[in-house]
C-alpha cells in the first residue's frame, strides 16, 4: 500500500530527540521488544493474508518475492495491462476508503460550542492550538481541527459540527486545503496563509475576532492573496 | 535456454517477453551459465533490475527473490539491501545503458565509491529502446535514432577518448569488464569472476536491439546481420589491428583491484560499529 507523507519545511528541518536503545536493558526501559519479521511463504503472493503484519516481499528469505514499483497481478507477477492498472488502483482506493475508521482522522480542540474553527495540518497546527487557548482567554468562541489524514478527507468530522466559520491556516498563498474545507464544511470557509514563516498567535486571534463579528479578514497587501 | 530456465527461472516467466531476435536473451543466458558454474542456488542470490528493456524483460524471472527500482535508483536500493542481507548472500543487478550510464550514473558512481559487494550487469542496447529508440549515452557517434534524426550529435561515454569504465574505475570499482553478446566462454568467465569478486563489480555487455536501433542506425533488419555487425566490431585481443576510425569494442577484463584496496562497504561499516560499541569511540583523525 503506497503511503504519502506530506510534511512542510518546518517539520522536515525540525529536530526532536529520538532515544535508540543500545543494550537490552535500555530497550526494556523504553518498553521496546524486538519482533522477528514475518514473511509470506510464497510462491503466490496476492491477495496477502488478513494478517496485516505479514509482508509479501521480504527479500532474502528465498520465497520468490518480487519487490518493485510495477503493478502486480493476483499471483504477484508484474503486468503492463491497462485494465490491470485500473483494477489495482481501484482495489487500493477501496481498501483505504473502506478502512478509513482505522486511520487517524483529526484532533478536535474545543469545537463543541465554537463559532470559528481553525483548520490546520502540520506545523501551523501548533500555533493554532495556542491561538485557541488565547482566543478563549479573551472570551472568543474559537476551536480547532488538527487534521492527521488528508486523504480520505475526514468529511464526517466536518459534517458533525454545527454551522461555523472555518478558517484554514496554511503555509502557502491563496490556499489549497481550504478548497476541501469548502466542500466538506458546507461553505463559510476562509483562508489565512503564510510563506516561509508561521502565522503568529495574535494575528490568528484577530482573525477569529473579525470572523465572529462578521467582518472580512484584513490583509497587509491587497495584491497578495494571503487572507480571504 | 530450456535446461537453465527450468533450473533457475520462474516457469511463468521463462518465456522471454523481449522481441524475437533480440540479443538480450543471450546476455541473460550468459549470466545464468556463470551462476551455474559457481554452483549458486536460487536462495543464494537476490536479483535486482533497473528499468527499460533490460530491467523490464529480466525482472522477476529469477526463481529466488527479486527487486526493481525506479529508473536509475536500483544501485541505491541495492546498497541498502547489501547492509540488510547476510554478507554471503549475493546481489546481482541487470540494468540497461540508459539506467546505468545516464539516469542512474550518480547512484552507480556512489555505489562504486562505497565498494558495496554486488555485481552490476549493464546490458547495453545503444540507447532507450523500450520507449521507441531514442539516443542515450553509448549511442555511437552519428547514429540515426528517433531523437537524433540527423545523426547522434551528443558526445557519448564510449568514443573520442572517453570510456565510462575509466570513470567507474576512478570512482573505486574493484572489477570491471566489457563484452559483446556474440562472445561466449570468455564473457561467461568474466561474469563469473565479477560475481566472485568481493566488492563492487560491473560487466558491460553490448547486445543488438533489432527492433529499434539496428533497423534505424545501420539499417539492419535481420537479427543474424545485426549479430554479424557486432561480431565484426568485437575485439577481444589487445594486439588485434582494428582500424582506428571504426567503432570497435575492446572486450575482456578491464580492471581488477588487488586485495589491499578499499574495504567492502558492509564489512567496513560492521567493523566500524563494532569498534564503537566495544571501545566507546573511534579514531576521528
Ligand atoms: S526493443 Fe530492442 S532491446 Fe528491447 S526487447 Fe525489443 S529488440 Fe530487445
Amino acid at each position: 500500500m503506497p503511503i504519502t507523507l506530506l510534511a512542510d519545511q518546518i517539520v522536515i528541518d525540525g529536530w526532536e530527540t529520538l532515544p535508540l536503545p543500545e543494550t537490552s536493558a535500555d530497550a526494556d526501559a523504553l518498553g521496546l521488544r524486538v519482533a522477528e519479521r514475518k514473511a509470506h511463504p510464497g510462491p503466490d503472493f496476492y491477495p496477502t493474508t488478513a494478517d496485516l503484519d505479514v509482508s509479501p516481499v521480504v527479500l532474502g528469505r528465498n520465497t520468490g518475492a518480487a519487490c518493485s514499483d510495477w503493478t502486480p497481478t493476483e499471483e504477484g507477477f508484474d503486468t503492463e495491462e491497462v485494465e490491470a492498472q485500473h483494477k489495482h488502483a481501484w482495489r487500493l482506493i477501496y481498501k483505504v476508503c473502506n478502512n478509513r475508521h482505522l486511520l487517524p482522522r483529526a484532533e478536535e480542540i474545543e469545537v463543541a460550542d465554537a463559532d470559528v474553527i481553525f483548520v490546520a495540518y502540520g506545523s501551523p497546527s501548533r500555533v493554532v492550538k495556542s491561538a485557541v487557548r488565547e482566543a478563549r482567554r479573551q472570551g472568543l468562541k474559537a476551536g480547532a481541527l488538527r487534521l492527521r489524514t488528508l486523504w480520505p478527507f475526514p468529511d464526517e468530522i466536518f459534517h458533525r459540527q454545527r454551522p461555523v466559520k472555518w478558517l484554514s491556516v496554511e503555509l502557502n498563498y491563496d490556499g489549497q486545503l481550504v478548497r476541501e474545507i469548502q466542500r466538506a464544511g458546507g461553505g463559510g470557509a476562509h483562508f489565512l496563509g503564510r510563506c516561509g514563516e508561521l502565522p503568529g498567535v495574535a494575528e490568528l486571534v484577530e482573525a477569529a475576532r473579525s470572523l465572529s463579528a462578521g467582518r472580512p479578514l484584513t490583509v497587509s497587501d491587497p495584491f497578495a492573496k494571503e487572507a480571504w | 535456454m530450456d535446461r537453465l530456465a527450468t533450473k533457475y527461472l520462474k516457469p511463468r516467466k521463462a518465456l522471454s517477453t523481449a522481441c524475437a531476435g533480440c540479443g538480450l536473451g543471450q546476455v541473460h543466458k550468459k549470466i545464468l551459465l556463470a551462476i551455474e558454474q559457481l554452483g549458486i542456488a536460487d536462495g543464494d542470490l537476490v536479483w535486482g533490475a533497473g528499468i527499460g528493456c533490460t530491467g523490464r524483460q529480466i525482472f522477476n524471472t529469477w526463481k529466488g527473490d527479486n527487486f526493481a527500482g525506479t529508473h536509475g535508483r536500483v544501485y541505491a536500493l541495492a546498497t541498502g539491501l547489501r547492509l540488510a542481507l547476510p554478507p554471503e548472500k549475493k546481489i546481482l543487478l541487470t540494468v540497461g545503458d540508459g539506467d546505468a550510464f545516464g539516469i542512474g550514473l550518480l547512484h552507480l558512481l556512489h555505489c562504486a565509491r562505497r565498494n558495496a559487494d554486488l555485481t552490476v550487469i549493464v546490458a547495453d542496447n545503444f540507447g532507450y529502446q523500450s520507449t521507441g529508440g531514442q539516443y542515450a549515452w553509448t549511442t555511437p557517434d552519428g547514429a540515426v535514432t528517433d531523437s537524433s534524426p540527423h545523426g547522434m550529435q551528443d558526445p557519448n561515454w564510449m568514443q573520442n577518448g572517453r570510456d565510462i569504465l575509466d570513470m567507474l574505475r576512478a570512482a573505486g570499482a574493484g572489477f570491471l569488464a566489457r563484452y559483446t553478446s556474440v562472445e561466449g566462454r570468455n564473457a561467461v568467465s568474466g561474469i563469473r569472476q565479477a560475481i566472485e569478486h568481493r566488492g563492487f563489480s560491473l560487466v558491460h555487455i553490448i547486445y543488438p536491439c533489432v527492433t529499434h536501433f539496428f533497423s534505424k542506425a545501420p539499417g539492419i533488419r535481420q537479427p543474424a546481420d545485426a549479430h554479424r555487425w557486432l561480431r565484426d566490431r568485437t575485439n577481444p585481443s589487445p594486439s588485434a589491428e582494428f582500424p582506428a576510425s571504426e567503432l570497435t569494442f575492446k572486450t575482456g577484463i578491464f580492471h581488477r583491484a588487488g586485495h589491499d584496496t578499499t574495504p567492502e562497504f558492509g564489512e567496513q561499516l560492521r567493523a566500524f560499529t563494532k569498534k564503537i560499541r566495544e571501545g566507546g569511540g573511534h579514531d576521528t583523525r
